[in-house]
């Protein structure tokens, strides 16, 4: 081989000469720069100090599902600075951490700016950048063959967080044009107990709680002030609550989140036992003559006494012996809530994520509804959000029975169980996808009993082409065959809709705050494309035009959106008390609504899946297949009423908290307590795990923010003092903490902010992929660390762990929700 | 060096690092003196495959996804904090445009490796023209940017690559642009 001095470099500028000689063209490589070289400065000019504007452009975050309007500053095409948006009656231009750490998305040195096709084995690491075109080509083909073969259910879309026109430009367009209704999503790991609890008893979710107008605040298992679905909103509505009017915040957890110590007080509470305290204070509250009497006679479908008798066994002795709180303290604080009307009862995982979840949350919603604390100003109240209109497919939707998990996992699973479909696409007596493409979602790590996700993901057999769809590089991209570089959020066009604490839908949009680099492209963009290259037709051809279609159709002024992010209805007032709402005789009977004898309900047949109005009729509300989309309103005495809508059930349209739906399975139609069935007969040295978030990271998106990460990158777990001594533990120790399905670990951390027989180990930590600031890999692997300007600066080497991978992945039996918090595990010194 | 000989340096290792090879480019390339320098396994492979396995050397040395070599001066230039576009304004500010779709930051090695070479060109067409003057104020501007920023970066850039590369055409390329760039931050007027 020739040897590299300065005599050879000579020879080599001349053959540099020849091989540029020899083509008439750069071998491929357009020239980067264009026009003609000056010497002086001239064209543009930049002051190197001062004089640069700052461009202000607001949109919307993504972080985390609260998403707050906020407005970005722009300097010189690069984003500096993320603000919450003054304008916003939801977030009142406040913004947590995280918000502020978006910019680290875009700016993430690790991002995926190509298409990537898999180059060597799956998960093998491998990869070959490919053009768009050849990407949507491969794409096209395997989705045209499905079509073609009559089977568009094997393409099965799976996705994790989308939002907003983001969602509906995908579920209401591009895939019932395809034709797949294999559609999953990713609510089972999050709440989906809370839900189908609401569903049982007042129809649709969200529940807001209005904690600004509420006397006192019970709080199950919710860290409000770091985490919850409306964090932001939320969590400064509590605090003004509790600093200007003395509003009394009683939080129930196994733990002392910062919520709990901003609380009024905490009780530390075991795991799964929140609904004995409920029941208990239900009870109490009856008892002592506390309920609303009008409430329950006029929109419940129970009595007085029924509940008097029912609930009576639930003692506040009897919930001490299995919660652990006094049965003092229990009967103190029901009189004290039931006296303080009105109130509201914020629940979240810490008390639905667990075998009993569902029969928690509806103790939860019954004692708001016997104190009359539903739907009123300072209760708990339905959500409101902005009502967009926007352009819909219509289209047959055929799926795999693949999206509630194996046969007999739970009896009305109305969000799915995405924790479970790996499982059944094992199984594979339901079918299993052809195409199994992945959006914004992590199955591998977001869902527990991780290794099996990754023996699945990685088996092509089970598997034969993985699509992941996402701005970078995960758990669960690793193991794709085909990458399609997505934008973020600071990058993109949709509109949103989350909940307004304001009781005031706020319509609200996300624009592109810098531009994509690579060759990123925002997915709904793509799916114009695909659907162009599939023959199918769309009613808008780009994000931005669906939000301006969408922007028309809802009579929103879209340039006014662009200048201010978030409008609302001036008008508009507060919505409280929408089920007592009456209807006009027009309302319920107009063309095809009947009214059914047995429920009271007045619907519109014609909405539902029945064929004739003989089998509507002959069938009923109740037993006629998705009735409930034709719910119209809810006879009371001789009025009709909107009441309480139901929602994926056909729920009748009084507050069911007595439910049928239950009883038909077996199960008391009264809210009532069973045991978390591993927590009955544990050994004496055995815990129960618990995870939770912090307020500076999302569940498992943000590890890539470097401040964030620079914040919070180790996660001990947290032991009670004396469980420690009686194991041998001492702070700081390295302990290994091993559950039926694996072991993890961990180093512990003594606190006596933690219930004894519980370990907990929060989310977000322990990537093994996400790039370097989230998995520790990458910069190490050089001397000096060289990524991005600012690389040099991380000080720290810890990326912490993963508790998932112990967590198995059970469902509750009602809803399906993944039991996140009932493992019971063995802790040893490691 | 000769500045024609020292531009068409310029020009071939920008099209080395701008993206994966291609086929016709890597024919040439064999066809050259180059071949003797660039080892075995490039000379005896099929060019076929060898445009497959270059393209995912390319794709795993430089773009990712996980663990890569960034291929920017602002990954290296600790000192300052917003080279990525101070290298843009620079370049803006003679005159020039990025390609629309050119979508790498612009502090790329191959961006400024193509300004050399168009700082190079300018200052042939120059000297033909009998502009000394003008001739001699391209030389400076083009010592100015190998010593404020080539110089700074791309050896060490260059050794990541020796490091890591697994194939040998990176690695001898980025031998080749080490000792280069180490050249032209010290004598250019030979």
């Amino acid at each position: 081989m020739v040897k590299l001095t300065r005599r050879n470099l000579i020879r080599l500028g001349i053959a540099s000469a020849a091989v540029l000689a020899g083509a008439d063209k750069l071998f491929g490589k357009q020239p980067i720069l264009s026009g003609k070289l000056k010497l002086e400065d001239g064209g543009k000019d930049f002051s190197p100090e001062t004089g640069k504007e700052r461009k202000v452009i607001p949109t919307a975050c993504w972080q985390c599902v609260s998403r707050d309007a906020v407005v970005c500053y722009v300097e010189d095409g690069k984003l500096v600075k993320i603000e919450g948006n003054p304008e916003s009656i939801r977030n009142r231009g406040k913004i947590c951490a995280k918000g502020q750490a978006g910019i680290n998305q875009v700016y993430d040195p690790d991002r995926i700016l190509y298409p990537m096709k898999r180059a060597g084995r799956r998960g093998e690491g491998k990869w070959k950048r490919i053009s768009w075109d050849e990407a949507l080509n491969e794409l096209t083909a395997r989705l045209k063959k499905l079509l073609d073969e009559g089977h568009p259910e094997k393409f099965m879309f799976h996705y994790g967080r989308m939002k907003g026109s983001d969602d509906k430009i995908i579920k209401d367009n591009f895939l019932p044009a395809y034709g797949t209704g294999t559609i999953g999503n990713h609510t089972s790991i999050c709440e989906g107990a809370k839900w189908v609890a609401q569903e049982l008893t007042w129809g649709k979710h969200y529940d807001v709680n209005d904690v600004q107008h509420a006397n006192m605040i019970l709080n199950f298992g919710c860290n409000i002030m770091e985490a919850h679905t409306s964090h932001i909103q939320l969590s400064q509505r509590t605090i003004e609550a509790m600093a200007e009017r003395g509003t009394r915040l009683i939080t129930f957890d196994v733990r002392l989140s910062n919520t709990a110590a901003k609380s009024t007080e905490w009780i530390p509470i075991k795991p799964g036992t929140d609904g004995a305290v409920v029941l208990a204070m239900a009870n109490v509250v009856m008892q002592e003559e506390l309920y609303d009497s009008d409430f329950i006679n006029k929109w419940t479908n129970v009595t007085v006494d029924e509940l008097k008798s029912h609930l009576k066994q639930y003692t506040p002795e009897w919930a001490e012996k299995i919660s652990g709180v006094s049965a003092s303290k229990i009967r103190s604080l029901a009189i004290e809530y039931g006296r303080a009307r009105p109130g509201t009862i914020v629940s979240y995982r810490g008390a639905v994520a667990h075998y009993n979840g569902v029969e928690t949350e509806r103790a939860i919603k019954m004692l708001d509804a016997i104190l009359g604390n539903i739907d009123v100003k300072g209760g708990t109240c339905r959500a409101v959000s902005a009502k967009w209109s926007y352009p819909k497919a219509k289209g047959e939707q055929k799926k795999l029975k693949i999206l509630d998990g194996l046969k007999g996992d739970a009896i009305y699973p109305t969000h799915h169980i995405n924790h479970r479909v790996l499982k059944a696409i094992k199984d594979g007596s339901n079918g299993r996808p052809d195409v199994y493409m992945i959006y914004c979602y992590e199955p591998v790590y977001a869902n527990g009993e991780v290794q099996e996700n990754i023996d699945i993901m990685k088996d092509e057999k089970l598997l034969p082409y993985i699509v992941a769809v996402n701005p970078f590089y995960t758990e669960s991209t690793a193991l794709a065959d085909l990458i399609l570089p997505d934008v973020t959020y600071l990058e993109r066009w949709s509109w949103d809709d989350m909940v307004s604490y304001e009781h005031i839908g706020e319509f609200y949009i996300r624009q592109p705050v810098v531009s994509p680099p690579g060759q990123t492209r925002q997915f709904q963009d793509v799916v114009c494309e695909l659907a162009k290259r599939l023959g199918l037709k769309l009613d808008f051809d780009s994000a931005e035009d669906f939000v301006k279609k969408s922007c028309e159709k809802s009579k929103v002024d879209f340039e006014y959106l662009k200048k201010h992010g978030v409008w609302h209805n001036p008008e508009d007032k507060p919505k409280y008390k929408s089920y007592a709402k009456e209807l006009k005789p027009e309302q319920y009977t107009a063309e095809n609504v009947l009214l059914d004898a047995a429920t009271g309900v007045y619907w519109d047949w014609k909405k539902s899946k029945a064929k004739t109005v003989e089998e509507a009729q002959e069938k009923g509300y109740t037993a006629t297949k998705d009735a409930y989309k034709g719910y119209v309103g809810q006879k009371i005495g001789s009025s009709v009423y909107a009441g309480f809508k139901p929602d994926k059930l056909n729920k009748s349209g009084l507050f069911e908290i007595s439910s049928n739906f239950l009883k038909k399975e077996g199960y008391n139609p009264l809210p009532s307590y069973f045991p978390v069935p591993e927590h009955e007969n544990m050994k004496k040295d055995e815990m129960i795990l618990t995870t939770y978030k912090v307020g500076v990271q999302i569940h498992s998106r943000s590890q890539n923010c470097k401040w964030l990460t620079e914040i919070y990158h180790e996660n001990p777990a947290w032991i009670n003092p004396a469980t420690a001594k009686s194991k041998g533990i001492k702070d700081g120790d390295n302990i290994k903490v091993k559950s039926r399905v694996g072991d993890i670990i961990t180093k512990a951390k003594l606190t006596e902010g933690v219930h004894p027989q519980v370990i907990a180990i929060s989310h977000h930590l322990g990537h093994w992929e996400y790039g370097a600031y989230a998995s520790g890999r990458g910069c190490k692997d050089y001397q000096n660390h060289v990524c991005e300007p600012d690389c040099h600066n991380k000080w720290w080497k810890g990326v912490g762990v993963h508790p998932n991978w112990i967590i198995p992945n059970s469902p509750d039996p009602i809803a399906g929700q993944l039991r996140f918090m009932d493992t019971v595990v063995e802790v040893t010194r490691a | 060096m000769k500045p024609i000989e020292r531009s068409n340096v310029y020009g071939l290792l920008s099209r080395v690092y701008s993206s994966e090879p291609s086929k016709d480019f890597l024919e040439s390339i064999r066809g050259s003196s180059f071949i003797e320098a660039l080892g075995q396994d490039f000379k005896s492979a099929s060019l076929n495959e060898l445009v497959d396995e270059l393209s995912v050397e390319y794709t795993r040395l430089f773009i990712g996804p996980g663990s890569h070599i960034y291929p920017y001066e602002s990954a290296y230039r600790k000192d300052k904090g917003s080279i990525d576009k101070d290298i843009k304004n620079f370049i803006e500010s003679r005159g020039l445009r990025y390609r629309s779709d050119f979508t790498e930051g612009p502090d790329h090695i191959s961006v400024e490796l193509e300004f050399m070479e168009r700082i190079t060109q300018e200052e042939i067409k120059a000297r033909k023209q009998g502009d000394l003057k003008k001739a001699s104020s391209f030389t400076e501007l083009g010592k100015k940017f190998v010593n404020e920023h080539l110089i700074k970066w791309v050896p060490i850039f260059s050794d990541r690559v020796i490091d890591v590369a697994s194939l040998s055409f990176y690695r001898e390329m980025a031998k080749l642009t080490k000792e280069f760039i180490l050249l032209e931050g010290v004598d250019k007027n030979e």
